[in-house]
C-alpha cells in the first residue's frame, strides 16, 4: 500500500498550558484538561501516522482495520488514565486493546508492526506532553 | 516552585512510561496466545486420525 499523502504532524500552537480559562489543581487534572482541548487533534495525528506507514491497514480480516481505528481512543484513554491513577493504582486493561491483539495475530499482521504502531501513539502522546510542558515556565533554566 | 514542577512533570513522565510499558507488554503477551493457539490449530488439522 502506498504512504498516503498528507499524512498530519502532530497539532501545532501555543504551549497548551496558556490556552486554559482556569488552572486544574493538578499535573494530573492540567494534562486531562489540556487534552480535552486537543484530543481530535491527537487521535488524528496518531491515526496519520498509523496510516502512513507501510505497513497496510486492511488486513486479511475485514475487523482488523475497524478495530485499529476504534484502538487509538481506548489505548489513549488508558495512558491517561495511568497517569492520573499513579503507578501505585494502575487502571485495567483495556479488554478491546487484548482483543485487537488477538485479531492482529489472526489477520497476520505481524507483531513487529502492531508494536511499531503502539510505540508511534506513545512519541506523539509524549510530544503532547512536552507541549504541555512548556507552559510551565517555572522548569525552564534560568535566562 | 521551579522545583515541584520539574518533579511533577517526571512523576507525569514516570507513571505514562509505566502506563505505556504494562500496555505494550500485555498486548504483546496476548498476541502471542493468540499465535500459540492458531499453531495448536494448525497442528490438530494436520496430524494424521
Amino acid at each position: 500500500m502506498p504512504r498516503p499523502q498528507g499524512a498530519q504532524a502532530p497539532p501545532q500552537g501555543a504551549p497548551l498550558a496558556g490556552r486554559r480559562p482556569s488552572a486544574p489543581s493538578s499535573p494530573q487534572a492540567a494534562l486531562r484538561a489540556a487534552l480535552r482541548e486537543t484530543r481530535g487533534g491527537l487521535e488524528a495525528a496518531i491515526r496519520a501516522r498509523i496510516e502512513g506507514d507501510d505497513a497496510p491497514i486492511e488486513a486479511t480480516d475485514p475487523e482488523y482495520g475497524a478495530g485499529l481505528r476504534a484502538a487509538i481512543p481506548l489505548a489513549i484513554d488508558y495512558c491517561l488514565d495511568g497517569i492520573e491513577r499513579g503507578e501505585a493504582s494502575p487502571p485495567p486493561l483495556p479488554t478491546g486493546l487484548l482483543f485487537q491483539a488477538r485479531v492482529a495475530a489472526r489477520s497476520k499482521v505481524p507483531l513487529g508492526v502492531v508494536m511499531r504502531r503502539y510505540f508511534a501513539g506513545y512519541v506523539l502522546l509524549g510530544d503532547f506532553m512536552a507541549r504541555e510542558a512548556e507552559g510551565w515556565a517555572s522548569i525552564e533554566p534560568p535566562t | 516552585m521551579g522545583l515541584n514542577r520539574a518533579s511533577d512533570l517526571k512523576r507525569l513522565l514516570r507513571s505514562l512510561a509505566a502506563t505505556f510499558g504494562r500496555l505494550i507488554l500485555a498486548v504483546s503477551e496476548e498476541y502471542g496466545r493468540e499465535v500459540e493457539q492458531l499453531m495448536a490449530r494448525t497442528s490438530e488439522r494436520a496430524a494424521p486420525s
